[in-house]
């Protein structure tokens, strides 16, 4: 079916986008693509409306058309799941991409001008390495006010120098090769270098701790969700609604907090495992 | 001298970090909309005379900079002001909670040190089943989230099998410990499974170079071989890892302290920021800070110990 619903060309090009990873990494990729389908057409597949109470199904204890169940509120938890789903990705989207290209920038500016301009910048990134990014969300949630917008803020911040600190790294070797010598000879200005030659070269870094980055925000989001200052109930991504069915744990209906708790680790091992493949990949030594 | 010099310059990278952290918590919290005054009032409006008194008394019409260096004059000697919400002493309502998070922390990072590194030794000597059993459990502990793993747990050890407490810190020692079982546990799980991996992939490393082989065809026995020539070696980076994870277990503690409803610092730390108890949450969050930075401190320490050569580095400097 797929076979025929994709181009030829796309299909082609994934395939070698993915190659190298491995079994286990195609795995990984494809959890990941079924998660993101989910998340951006959730509302649509959604047989209940997430966030609204069912009267009947909590007054006659009986789960009638709910695949997963009720929460203790009486809400469909597969409706919230996939409502859920949304929430808990387009986060660290956001952050994946406000932090890779804040650090990319960074990155390449230091490690093409060198001397004491990239010493100064990383003697700012070190200090800036003693934040703890929960702390750093807390902080801003006291000033701001809670709720997802501030936390994905903070975090980006909070990554810049992480990723900023490994590109940099490869950008330095990918510096000192010939063929930027070469490019420089020929007059081509810095910056044009920067973009045409030395970014596509360390793509393969970029692209390996961008996944990686993004399991890492996604748990650090659902656990300022879980601490109450992300996402607002009754809005819910699996971090907050692992903390609101906490109370069925003890009353024997753990299945909400459960299959939420899952979700978001089966997904951060799909974006672990891949990250790890990709990395691993774009290093040419192994 | 050149000791000095070496202690010198790192005890003055250990006081920039701390003034430029001290200077953005102050900050962002004086950032804050709205008047402090607020949660004091709880929403009642407050005669100009009474505003104008409580004013004076927090210091509230001071210029921003007298007031970050008088609370930061505060903060060296021990006091990190009053709370306005609940009328306080910061430092009083903080000493009664760290002991505590210290404890949750400390035992936490005993199972990061033992496990952590055990699992990474076994799956580094043996490679084969041992290597990838441990290979494949640290992949998934590392994906669990703290708060993750304090729900999987609970079910399994308080709904299941009644083994251990939910809730709560505990009376006497051995009361305590069984409280903050499952605590320690949740919050050191992802961090087990990261020293682990460091661990394997430094006694790894160290197994393939030459000095080991060189050793082992001298006819240097096993244990010993290990001891000397792998696990000295591979000791560096193992404390890196170590020291990293252990630093961020003090911020990571607010997430298992509200799990778990422990009454400690993280856990006060996220209803002070919730509730704008702003003195309450500069204070914890310095706190934080501090602890990240002795370990980190502590941690350089360690690798004079273990590497002569970072020693012979700093001397030449």
């Amino acid at each position: 079916m797929t076979a025929v619903l994709v181009p030829e060309r796309t299909r082609r090009r994934l395939a070698s986008r993915l190659s190298g990873v491995g079994g286990l990494g195609t795995v990984s990729a494809v959890v990941i693509a079924i998660a993101a389908i989910l998340a951006v057409v959730g509302p649509w597949i959604a047989p209940h409306e997430p966030n609204t109470t069912d009267g009947v199904t909590l007054a006659f204890k009986d789960a009638p058309g709910h695949l997963f169940g009720y929460d203790a509120n009486g809400r469909d938890v597969f409706s919230r799941l996939l409502a859920g789903a949304r929430l808990s990705m387009v986060g660290p989207l956001i952050v994946v991409a406000v932090s890779i290209a804040l650090g990319t920038m960074i990155a390449l500016a230091t490690a093409w001008r060198g001397g004491r301009f990239d010493s100064l910048v990383n003697g700012v990134l070190d200090i800036a390495f003693a934040f703890p990014g929960i702390l750093l969300a807390i902080l801003a949630a006291a000033t701001f006010g809670a709720g997802l917008p501030a936390a994905v803020i903070v975090l980006s911040i909070a990554y810049t120098p992480y990723i900023a600190r490994i590109v940099r790294g490869s950008a330095i070797q990918q510096r000192s090769q010939p063929y930027i010598a070469a490019l420089e000879v020929q007059g081509m200005s810095g910056p044009a270098i920067c973009r045409r030659h030395l970014l596509p070269n360390v793509s393969g870094v970029i692209v390996a701790q961008a996944t990686t980055l993004f399991g890492y925000a996604m748990v650090d989001l659902a656990a300022i969700s879980f601490l109450g200052l992300g996402v607002q109930p009754p809005s819910a991504d699996w971090g907050v609604m692992v903390f609101e069915n906490r109370q069925g744990l003890a009353k024997g209906a753990p299945w909400p907090a459960v299959l939420a708790g899952l979700c978001l680790v089966v997904v951060v091992i799909a974006f672990n495992v891949l990250g790890e493949r990709l990395a691993q990949r774009s290093e040419p030594s192994r | 001298m050149k000791w000095v010099r070496w202690g010198a310059a790192r005890l003055a990278r250990l006081v920039a970090s701390l003034l430029i952290s001290s200077f953005v918590i102050f900050s962002a919290a004086s950032l804050a909309p709205g008047s402090p005054l607020s949660t004091f009032s709880n929403g009642r409006s407050l005669t100009p005379e009474v505003q104008e008194r409580l004013m004076q008394r927090f210091h509230l019409d001071d210029p921003f900079f007298v007031r970050y260096v008088r609370w930061l004059g505060g903060v060296v000697r021990g006091d990190f002001g009053i709370s306005i919400a609940s009328r306080d002493d910061v430092s009083r309502l903080l000493s009664g909670r760290i002991g505590i998070t210290l404890q949750l922390v400390l035992f936490a990072s005993i199972l990061i040190v033992l496990i952590g590194i055990g699992l990474g030794v076994l799956a580094g000597l043996w490679p084969g089943a041992a290597d990838s059993g441990v290979l494949v459990i640290t992949a998934t502990l590392a994906a669990i989230p703290a708060f993750v793993a304090a729900t999987l747990l609970t079910i399994v050890f308080v709904t299941k099998l009644d083994w251990l407490p939910a809730l709560g810190e505990g009376k006497g020692f051995a009361d305590r410990i069984k409280h903050l079982t499952l605590p320690a546990v949740s919050l050191a799980l992802s961090s087990v499974a990261l020293v682990a991996r460091v661990t394997r992939t430094a006694v790894r490393d160290e197994l393939s170079r030459e000095h080991v082989q060189t050793a082992e065809s001298r006819g240097i026995p096993r244990g010993r071989l290990i001891r000397r020539h792998v696990l000295r070696n591979a000791a560096v980076p193992i404390t890196t890892v170590s020291g990293v994870t252990i630093a961020s277990l003090f911020a990571l503690s607010a997430v298992v302290e509200r799990a778990f409803s422990i009454n400690g610092l993280g856990s006060y730390l996220v209803k002070a920021a919730g509730a704008k108890d702003l003195a309450v949450v500069q204070g914890i969050s310095m706190v934080v800070v501090v602890a990240f930075v002795l370990i980190n401190l502590l941690v350089d320490v360690l690798y004079l110990v273990l590497d002569p050569r970072i020693r012979a580095l700093g001397n030449r400097r």
